[in-house]
């Protein structure tokens, strides 16, 4: 209990958790495999991609998306282009993107506060399978479908951002 | 006392913890739960009129929230009301007066200000006679500052050019419900759509335009899912989740297709004959005809014929024509995919021929329903008269009964009136174009952002003198502006608006102006002494006793107010005119018995009797088809279509004070299917030029499959990219309304 | 200053005592038993390194506590996250 208390402390303060690009492979496996070439960062015309500063310690150098400022937009230049593997290079499928998954918090999502708000559900790329509306009204993510992408992240409305995009290094234990 | 930020941080901690085993801790507690005072009020945003509660505490606005005892919206809000309060204190607010001082606005004293504004006006009209002057209002003024308005233009300086940009909205929904019933606004109300068991919606984006009454069909097909809905629509928009069937016709060639349906229905034996023998006649629109003429006139209508002309399939015109015959209670519903047409007035008319054809009328369940853009179109400038060819109360300046009667309210002589309409918005900011009108006040609206086709208009704008009373500064009109004067926004002053379902509802002051922010009216009555004509505004001292002398002139009118004073308007959500006494609960539905003013000896046992037509009959109308004014050629190929986002209002001036709305849909941009993309060479969110004949845009891609390959879709609410120096300028020749919503087009990669 | 919040999971029967016990330590808030068996509680604490001891204190100290699952953590000032 204390060893599993201590570590899901460390997961969400101490070492962050990043969001990868699109088709990265599993966090410990992507770090030993990317070579910090930035070529990712630079195809990117969105400029999704962050190269993570020195003070990332260990993670200095390596490719981020820092989904609420600037989203990944699917446009699956990246993955083809990693000269590592760090980056799966036959993902060429938007819809086969598996980079984390969305999470609604409804204490603070607007229509679980009765408020009318469709900017995720509009926004989604997977449109209208990614994230569904139960009433009409509430958005629910399908866990099976959604890429992790983060354009809901970018565009929430709510006071604080009620979508985050859990990074798939925090799922890893909870899908493949 | 509000609370820490530690003991928020606390709360939040404690409430994702509760979150996490399924239970809200704070559900009975609100944040500001101590001494937030809570105004009943109304949104200040579209024309729903959904009621709000506006919290203020110290003095500040913190939060809006719904009114759970108002019927229209039962609590629910849209995001733009949820985050209302914040456009109160919005960066952009206005502080102080501005005027032009070497080609650059600085600030000025309001006496500075007021003096150079007065100077000119009675320079011009001393000079260039009252129609050198204008004046350019809002559906979202308040009724009582667009009546000072009325007052001191129409029956004091003696000019007609008094306008609103309603008549960019609203004036063919006017037009249609005054040729076909003989009386402005709906016959039915908002119950009418717990009750129907079909929606017909055509040019109405409801989900993002209207999403409160889209809530409700949502909640109406929940609570009766053999209900159904059709839409006729040449996009197809997030209110497509709900629908059942889609008629996704050529951009601005549906005309045809409500013949069609007509033609369907009396085939098919639909019709309620009773009722078109009681209640309808029949026209051409120049001369009556007869029903088989009217027959004779839809032969041309087949099914085939308009599936050709809309480029949808027959049979889905029939399935909609049966749809309609077969459903005992249907509700229509329109917004500006009808009006901002070319053929607008008659548009509209195609949709209540349906209505009348069928009998589904004046019912529980059935109504021809046009739904409003903004708060107080309805209340303040139809009902009002602020338009160039009204006057207050559903009167015209054409008819000397009418100019007499609200002269002698006014206190003026019936002289002061002029007999013959003014300039309608387009005529009036051509003839400033031309330089035939000097002088310009614009209150509470942004026409250099929302008039058609602005490259002709932005420079007649600089060139005149222009005034603008404006809460926010800049926009694209105060930019230009030669005196901007700070208004008291929203929370700031009380007024009635009135909105889509004839029923007005009052808002009180609930905060101090922000800065040296003034009222509308009070900078109009200040205006009216400045130009002499202190004496029959003086006794003006509240919004309260404009109100009162407004009611007066309701009084024995189709939309007699008499019974909705303040004092009963400030304890009840609103009220539905006809409401001639303060016993009275207000109607329902019109022409029918239950109408206060339904003359049942005149009906002889008639169930519906059109009191403003003199024979009691609605017209049901034979309107040739009609295309757009600009169809897609060799060189334009593409129709480009125009409309709004739900996070978004207008010219964003409201919306763009708020970060999260700005956060949600940041920029401007063009929808295109991914066909057309593939052809162009166009990618999602790359930049495409959209060209026009009267201007051209850069502008980010999003690929859509919205809009069918051939159209594009441009939403219009910002001003660093305005879709309005692309669209077309050519109107209604009966409502004046432009034709905003398609013109022709050729994209480009950028 | 870290604020954290955890659901402390208890014996149904010594759910009300613990609360009670709970309430003595200056730096936890409670926010009520839910469901039979959840406390829900915030802990403020200097350092992260604090709210685990705490929680381990929880644990040792208190028989009735079956675990202690924290789920939200955030700090008071700006740039505490780091």
């Amino acid at each position: 209990m204390i060893q599993s208390l201590t570590s899901i402390f460390s997961k969400i303060t101490k070492s962050k958790t990043y969001l990868r690009p699109p088709g990265a492979v599993p966090e410990d496996e992507f770090i030993s495999r990317c070579i910090k070439c930035s070529k990712c960062a630079q195809v990117c015309s969105y400029n999704s991609i962050k190269i993570l500063h020195l003070n990332a310690g260990k993670d200095f150098g390596t490719p981020v998306i820092e989904a609420k400022d600037i989203p990944c937009y699917l446009c699956m230049e990246c993955p083809r282009i990693c000269p590592s593997g760090a980056l799966d290079n036959a993902l060429v499928d938007k819809e086969k993107v598996r980079m984390g998954l969305a999470v609604i918090d409804e204490s603070k999502c607007l229509p679980f506060l009765g408020v009318i708000c469709r900017s995720c559900y509009d926004e989604c790329p997977i449109h209208r399978v990614a994230i569904v509306l139960e009433d009409e009204l509430l958005p629910r993510i399908d866990a099976e479908t959604c890429t992790g992408c983060g354009i809901c992240e970018s565009v929430c409305p709510a006071e604080e951002i009620a979508i985050t995009i859990k990074p798939l290094s925090q799922l890893a234990d909870k899908r493949k | 006392m509000a609370l820490t930020r530690r003991e928020f941080l606390k709360n939040s901690a404690a409430s994702a913890a509760a979150a996490a085993i399924g239970v809200s801790l704070f559900a009975n507690q609100s944040v500001f739960a101590s001494e937030t005072v809570w105004h009943k009020s109304v949104c200040r945003y579209c024309g729903v009129g959904c009621g709000v509660m506006l919290g203020v505490e110290g003095g500040k606005p913190v939060a809006v929230k719904g009114d759970t005892k108002n019927t229209i919206n039962k609590g629910l809000l849209c995001v733009k009301g949820f985050y209302l309060h914040k456009v109160i204190t919005g960066k952009d607010r206005l502080l102080k007066p501005l005027i032009r001082k070497n080609d650059k606005l600085v600030e000025a004293s309001w006496d500075e200000a007021m003096e150079l504004v007065a100077a000119k006006f009675k320079e011009s009209i001393e000079a260039n006679g009252p129609d050198s002057v204008a004046f350019y209002g809002s559906g979202q003024a308040e009724t009582e500052e667009t009546y000072v308005a009325n007052k001191l233009f129409k029956g004091h300086i003696g000019t007609n050019n008094m306008e609103g940009n309603p008549r960019l909205c609203m004036a063919s929904a006017v037009g249609g419900y005054l040729t076909t019933f003989g009386a402005d606004e709906p016959v039915g109300s908002y119950d009418d759509l717990d009750h129907a068991e079909m929606f017909f919606l055509i040019g109405s984006n409801t989900a993002e335009s209207h999403p409160v009454l889209y809530d409700r069909l949502v909640a109406r097909k929940k609570a009766n899912p053999s209900t159904k809905i059709v839409a006729i629509d040449p996009r197809k928009t997030p209110t497509n989740k709900i629908i059942d069937l889609h008629l996704q016709v050529k951009p601005g060639y549906d005309l045809a297709v409500m013949h069609a349906i007509a033609k369907v229905l009396i085939e098919e034996g639909y019709t309620d004959e009773k009722f078109i023998s009681d209640s309808v006649n029949f026209s051409n629109g120049k001369e009556p005809i007869t029903y088989e003429e009217y027959k004779t006139f839809l032969k041309k209508f087949t099914p085939e014929y308009a599936s050709e002309q809309a480029g949808i399939p027959a049979e889905d015109i029939v399935k909609a024509a049966k749809l309609f015959g077969q459903t005992s209670r249907v509700v229509s519903m329109w917004t500006m995919g009808v009006n901002q047409r070319i053929a607008g007035v008659w548009l509209n008319n195609l949709i209540h021929n349906l209505h009348l054809l069928t009998g589904k009328l004046g019912k529980p369940g059935s109504d021809s329903l046009s739904l409003t853009g903004q708060p107080n179109a309805c209340g303040g400038v139809r009902e009002g008269g602020g338009l160039c060819h009204l006057l207050p109360a559903h009167r015209k300046v054409a008819k000397e009964a009418h100019r007499q009667q609200i002269a002698d309210i006014w206190n003026v002589p019936v002289t002061n009136i002029q007999p013959k309409p003014g300039k309608h918005t387009m005529a009036m900011f051509d003839a400033i174009s031309k330089g035939e009108i000097k002088n310009l006040y614009v209150m509470c609206t942004n026409p250099a952002h929302s008039l058609p086709n602005l490259n002709k208009y932005l420079q007649g704008m600089k060139d005149c003198f222009m005034v603008v009373a404006e809460s926010f500064h800049p926009t694209e009109t105060s930019k230009i502006a030669d005196v901007v004067l700070p208004a008291a926004f929203w929370g700031e002053k009380e007024g009635v608006y009135g909105c889509t379902e004839r029923r007005s509802q009052y808002m009180p002051k609930a905060l101090k102006p922000q800065g040296e922010a003034r009222w509308d009216a009070d900078i109009l009555i200040d205006l009216a002494k400045r130009l002499g004509h202190g004496k029959n505004f003086e006794h003006f001292k509240s919004a309260e006793d404009i109100w009162n002398e407004y009611l007066k002139c309701t009084k024995g009118k189709d939309m007699d107010l008499t019974g909705a004073p303040y004092s009963r308007l400030k304890e009840v959500r609103g009220l539905r005119w006809p409401v001639p006494s303060v016993d009275h609960p207000g109607t329902t539905h019109r022409f029918v018995e239950g109408d206060p003013l339904f003359p049942k000896d005149k009906a002889e046992g008639r169930r519906m009797y059109f009191y403003g037509k003199p024979d009691g009959k609605a017209v049901i109308f034979a309107r040739p088809d009609k295309g757009p004014a600009e169809p897609v050629d060799a060189e334009y190929p593409i129709a480009m279509m125009t409309g709004r986002v739900l996070e978004h209002f207008h010219t964003s001036t409201m919306t763009g004070q708020v970060p999260q709305l700005v956060r949600a849909v940041p920029k401007p941009y063009v929808e295109v299917h991914p066909d057309d993309a593939k052809k162009i060479g166009l990618t999602d969110r790359g930049m495409a030029k959209v060209i026009t004949r009267r201007g051209e845009l850069e502008l980010m891609v999003k690929l859509s499959d919205r809009p069918l390959p051939g159209n594009v879709f441009l939403p219009w609410h910002w001003p660093e990219k305005l879709s309005n120096l692309l669209t077309n300028d050519v109107f209604d020749p009966g409502s004046k309304e432009p034709e905003y919503k398609v013109c022709a087009c050729k994209v480009e990669k950028a | 200053m870290f604020i954290a919040s955890m659901i402390i999971k208890v014996n149904p029967e010594k759910a009300d005592d613990l609360l009670e016990s709970l309430k003595i330590f200056e730096n936890i808030t409670t926010y009520g038993l839910h469901k039979d068996d959840n406390i829900i509680v915030v802990v403020e604490a200097e350092s992260i390194e604090d709210v685990e001891k705490l929680s381990k204190r929880l644990l040792t100290e208190f028989n009735e506590i079956k675990g202690v699952f924290p789920t939200y953590v955030t700090s008071d000032d700006a740039d505490g996250m780091k």
